[in-house]
């Protein structure tokens, strides 16, 4: 209670100015720009004006651009940018969510060991030949991701409650179906589908089409829903369960809620554009500093931001060493890293 | 009529009975001191007097009712923790504001009438100008308060705090007490200094291996014969009521 302490608190009070609808707003307005400028951005030299009218034509307000023109825009940029929106939207709202949940600033979508599990269907049905084509290896990943996911539950058994055990049995899955994945890959992949398995597990937008965009896009909604329907259980849960229990929060509802909307979701995204890294674990800590912590804000400012990012990683991706494009599983951990170091250096500096 | 009573609780663990055939009241204004050595069973007692165990027999009545659903419970009993701590990057006011949830919708933010309570129970608390401070700023002693106007924040008949003095240097502690004692709240503490507690509490109840040993005013359950019989320490209790422990006593002197 010293003076010299208070005065610190004052000077670092780092959210005092920025009301968090200023934020949000901001944040949108970002993602919108950079949505339209990614669209026009690379070969073939589009405006912001081109994607509009692309976009316009759809609804019949505007004139289109020539047939040829048009198709690389509506069928390829534009899926490819609002898919990288949605994923990481859905990516950075479940990060925030889990983080919550286990009260562990580490976890992300993946620590439930959906996207080991999402890896191993997918390379099943590339190896194996299970089915062909972008569609089924979706379908092979998506029931992989629900299968390992499966198989945690089953392993929790009824005593779910625990966040320590559920982090070790999420870990533990992964393990082993990563393990599995290796197996098939060395024991049956060709040179082939040895590139085309890396680049799927490295996560790429590259074959993104509208279907996996409105799939991807419907299920960020129902999550971010749901997971409003539990905030205030999430903010109660900072003090630990029994905290929570006493402010009349239902625990187990809230977690069970919480894990298996994140699950369902994560393996969804997984399936469409394999595992990106670090976005649903750095996002969340960047948006706290920006909105506090109370999941009302933290989940929506979270899931913008998200977005905001991987369109970013995504457009630096394609542009950086074009031809040659860069998976954006690689650009978000190459910015991943510092950024998580610059984040942790600061949450020091603040206790 | 009291704000919280229990009537012959009993609690059984794997076969060993913890907490046998144990009643109290709470009245508003008043605090009444759970003491007893470690084991005695106080923290099980608090836990089923706050709803968060289920007595294996006997009943808690929050006034005349039951204790209830959990968001109506929490409503009408706070707990303070003996020392809930977070990674969470909080400010004063959103651990204060955590006082609310019980009281709006699932899926209601906080209203104006919300900050006003938090405003009110922060200045309460002794913690007014605190609340843009960082969580993980505050001292222990502070902490313990942030927990205490955040149970205000509830706005309960009935507080609840499990040796929250626990690791506290003794101004905090009084200063604690002090905030405690001017509370119109009914207020049930489990107090591991006994000195505290006979200088703070208007009724005490002595546990000991799960049953109450004795209960009435500091005067009446801080005697000699009780503390060494419970507590092993020989003691003097002054002309004024307070208690000086004198170190174990041995054998003979029992």
């Amino acid at each position: 209670m010293t003076t010299s302490s208070s005065l610190v608190a004052e000077t670092r009070a780092p959210r005092a100015g920025i009301p968090r609808g200023a934020s949000l707003g901001a944040l949108g307005v970002l993602l919108v720009a950079l949505c339209l400028g990614s669209t026009a951005l690379g070969a073939g030299g589009f405006t912001v004006d081109d994607v509009l009218h692309t976009v316009g034509a759809r609804l019949g307000v505007a004139e289109p651009l020539a047939p040829l023109r048009d198709s690389v825009v509506w069928e390829l940029r534009l899926p490819r940018v609002l898919l990288a929106a949605a994923v990481g939207a859905g990516l950075a709202a479940s990060g925030a969510v889990l983080q919550a949940v286990t009260r562990n600033a580490l976890a992300d979508p993946y620590l439930l060991g959906v996207s080991s599990g999402a890896s191993t269907g997918a390379v099943l049905v590339l190896v194996l030949g299970v089915g062909s084509g972008v569609l089924s290896l979706s379908a092979g990943a998506l029931l992989g991701g629900l299968a390992s996911f499966g198989l945690v539950l089953v392993l929790l058994g009824r005593r779910s409650t625990g966040s320590g055990r559920l982090v070790l049995t999420g870990v533990v899955v992964g393990q082993l179906f990563t393990a599995i994945t290796s197996l098939v890959v060395i024991s049956s992949g060709d040179a082939d589908s040895t590139r085309s398995i890396l680049y799927w597990l490295l996560g790429s937008l590259a074959p993104a089409r509208w279907p996996a965009v409105v799939v991807t896009s419907a299920a960020v909604v129902v999550a971010l829903v749901v997971f409003r329907s539990v905030a205030s259980g999430l903010d109660a849960l900072a003090f630990g369960e029994n905290a929570a229990s006493a402010l009349g929060v239902n625990v187990a509802r809230t977690r069970v809620v919480a894990i298996v909307m994140s699950a369902a979701l994560t393996a969804v995204m997984v399936a469409s554009v394999g595992a990106i890294g670090f976005v649903g674990l750095i996002v969340p800590h960047a948006v706290r500093m920006l909105v506090g912590s109370e999941h009302r804000g933290l989940i929506p400012a979270s899931a913008v931001a998200g977005a905001v990012f991987l369109v970013a990683a995504d457009a630096l991706g394609r542009t950086v060493f074009a031809p040659q494009q860069v998976p954006v599983g690689v650009v978000t951990s190459l910015l991943g890293v510092p950024i998580f170091l610059v984040i942790a250096r600061r949450r020091e500096a603040g206790r | 009529m009291s704000a919280l009573s229990a009537h012959s609780l009993r609690v059984s663990l794997g076969g060993r009975t913890v907490v046998d055939d144990v009643s109290l009241a709470v009245y508003p204004g008043e605090i009444l001191g759970i003491v007893g050595p470690n084991g005695s069973g106080k923290s099980t007692v608090l836990a089923c007097l706050a709803g968060l165990r289920s007595p294996t027999g006997g009943r808690v009545l929050l006034g005349s009712t039951p204790v209830g659903e959990a968001r109506d419970r929490a409503t009408r009993l706070a707990i303070v923790e003996q020392s809930a701590d977070t990674d969470v990057d909080l400010r004063v006011v959103d651990v204060v504001g955590l006082g609310r949830i019980p009281h709006r919708s699932r899926w209601s933010g906080a209203s104006a009438h919300d900050a006003e309570v938090v405003e009110h129970c922060l200045d309460r608390a002794g913690l007014a100008g605190f609340g843009a401070r960082r969580w993980s700023t505050l001292s222990g002693g502070e902490k313990q308060r942030v927990h205490i106007a955040r149970a205000f924040a509830q706005q309960p008949a009935v507080l609840l705090l499990d040796e929250p003095t626990n690791h506290l240097d003794i101004r905090h502690q009084f200063e604690l007490m002090d905030l405690l004692a001017a509370a119109d709240e009914a207020v049930a503490i489990v107090l591991h200094d006994l000195a505290l507690a006979a200088a703070y509490c208007d009724r005490v109840v002595l546990l000991d291996a799960g049953r109450v040993v004795a209960s009435g005013t500091p005067a009446e359950v801080f005697t000699p014969v009780n503390i060494a019989h419970v507590f092993g320490v020989r003691a003097d209790v002054d002309t004024d009521g307070s208690l000086r422990l004198r170190g174990t006593a041995s054998a003979s002197s029992l």
